[in-house]
């Protein structure tokens, strides 16, 4: 068993009759770090509801270990405990009164007693620095402080795969430095972390494969290198260069590096490049 | 604010269903009794507790005897004035005044009676809860819910209703500061306007965002039932004994007055 999470023929069309995922065919494998991009609307929240099985597709299939979903309540409830997803707005996922009941709301689902479900959201307080927050009202945290605790509500589960719609929505350059950390945490933890993002430098530095998504079919799946070197599939799926590559090509043009180096992912990289 | 109280001060430890049922009992005495002096020491001994554990740890004073005793306390002084007004067709008692053929507004010593009891009564209970509502969380709320066994849909009406409470507060605010920076006020009838399309948005939002609520807790296996987690909290018997001894004083208070 290679890929943890496979899709085949995946085709979800709202009440509205507006078909958001056609034809989607898609393979993540284990521990692997995959971003979905794409503009606005493309269907990426629409895609990782149907992994979370919250969204039932009209045709096709969803996969986790290579078994199909079963969308009975008691194969939901398995596949979540496997499959954590933490939404784009952090205001849509916290609910309950105080930090430390809203960590605590997934274990406790899950089954876990009362003592467990305490030592666990201990580790993961520590772990994302919401110690002294626990005990605070939720509408009173600040955007960053909410987004942690959203993550922390999913991590503490310790799902198998995490997926993440755009961790660096409505945060601080701070803030967002901090949700890119704990997700490379993530990653060097051997979780396969499934990320959407408009930014395209992170996207190039972090991801090891890359799903683009336009009016919801996939229109690439591959190798994140790949798909910043090719300017038509850009252009055509309205993406953006990564300033690196920019960077990186136009040194080639000036001949200061060698047409066949690899392609940077960082600034780090291309110095050694330069170098 | 009561939230940011909450989080804040030592009381906070002491078991939510013994500070419910200090409340609750303290109200409780001081309706059946009705009587001035029984609620005095209760008012007393409330504030005592509120001043002394929440005022003094966090330093908000002022804000909180002006938001959770003087307008509450006006209001109740203005509602009880009034009932000591009574409309009768002789004129007698300590004050009168003709209003109608053959009717008078008149002030009678039953009436002030009955006004200062109704005050007394009413502003011991204020400060019975504002007293529970200053030293109890929300979730410790949830948690006294439980205790006396609430139907499970309930509860988690209450703490879903206390969340989408600051979600349309927060969703009504960045609407009307959208809408002013578009000349909503300019004059009356475009401020109609806009509270009615303010209010119809928040409407149609609030569905949506119930919808993603939903979404996040269904993908945190919910399954039809909100568990809570228990905290451990201080139950130690003292409290127990000062909440009754508290309330056994406020009914002796009460019954010598009746007697005396």
């Amino acid at each position: 068993m290679d890929y943890i999470i496979k899709t085949q023929g995946l085709n979800y069309s709202y009440h509205s009759g507006q078909t958001a995922l056609f034809d989607v065919n898609i393979s993540i494998k284990q521990g692997e770090k995959t971003a979905v991009i794409g503009s606005n609307g493309s269907g990426k929240s629409t895609l990782f509801l149907c992994l979370n099985g919250i969204n039932k597709p009209q045709k096709g299939s969803v996969f986790f270990k290579d078994k199909k979903i079963d969308y009975s309540s008691k194969g939901l409830l398995n596949l979540r405990r496997f499959v954590g997803i933490v939404f784009q707005n952090p205001d849509d996922m916290i609910f309950s009164s105080s930090v430390r009941q809203d960590i605590a709301f997934g274990l406790l689902n899950m089954g876990f007693s009362n003592s467990q479900a305490e030592e666990k959201i201990k580790r993961i307080s520590d772990f994302l620095n919401l110690g002294s927050l626990l005990d605070k009202p939720v509408h009173a945290l600040s955007g960053g402080e909410k987004k942690r605790v959203s993550l922390a509500g999913v991590m503490v589960m310790e799902p198998e795969v995490i997926i993440l719609d755009e961790p660096g929505a409505y945060l601080d350059t701070v803030n967002t430095k901090t949700v890119y950390k704990i997700i490379d945490d993530l990653s060097l933890k051997g979780k396969t972390v499934i990320i959407s993002s408009h930014n395209m430098d992170f996207v190039l530095n972090w991801a090891e494969s890359v799903i683009v998504l336009k009016y919801g079919k996939v229109v690439f799946n591959g190798k994140t290198e790949d798909l910043f070197l090719n300017n038509e599939l850009l252009d055509f799926a309205g993406l953006y260069e990564p300033q690196i590559i920019k960077t990186y090509k136009m040194l080639i043009n000036k001949g200061v590096i060698a047409a066949n180096s690899t392609a940077p992912k960082n600034i780090t990289e291309l110095e050694m490049l330069i170098k | 604010m009561i939230d940011f109280v909450n989080s804040a001060h030592s009381v906070k430890s002491i078991n939510p269903n013994i500070k419910a049922g200090f409340a609750l009992s303290v109200i409780t005495a001081c309706v059946i009794f009705k009587e001035p002096l029984g609620c005095v020491f209760a008012m007393f001994v409330m504030w005592l507790i509120i001043i002394k554990n929440v005022v003094k740890n966090d330093g908000l004073s002022n804000h909180l005897i002006r938001h959770f005793m003087l307008f509450p306390i006006l209001f109740i002084a203005l509602s009880s004035f009034m009932v000591s007004f009574d409309i009768t067709d002789c004129g007698e008692g300590i004050f009168s005044v003709k209003i109608l053929d053959g009717y008078f507004l008149t002030v009678n010593s039953e009436g002030v009676k009955k006004a200062v009891r109704l005050f007394f009564t009413s502003a011991a209970s204020l400060s019975s809860m504002c007293f529970l509502s200053l030293t109890t969380p929300v979730n410790d709320i949830v948690y006294v819910l439980k205790t006396i066994k609430c139907p499970k849909e309930i509860t988690e009406l209450f703490i879903l209703i206390y969340r989408f409470i600051f979600i349309v507060l927060n969703m009504a605010q960045s609407i009307i500061t959208a809408q002013n920076c578009r000349m909503a006020q300019r004059t009356f009838k475009t401020r109609i306007n806009s509270m009615a399309l303010m209010l119809s948005s928040v409407f149609v939002l609030s569905y949506n965002k119930s919808v993603f609520i939903y979404n996040a807790m269904l993908s945190r296996c919910y399954s039809g039932d909100i568990s809570f987690l228990n905290v451990k909290y201080d139950s130690s018997k003292k409290y127990v004994l000062f909440a009754v001894l508290i309330v056994f004083i406020i009914v002796l208070i009460s019954v010598l007055e009746r007697v005396y």
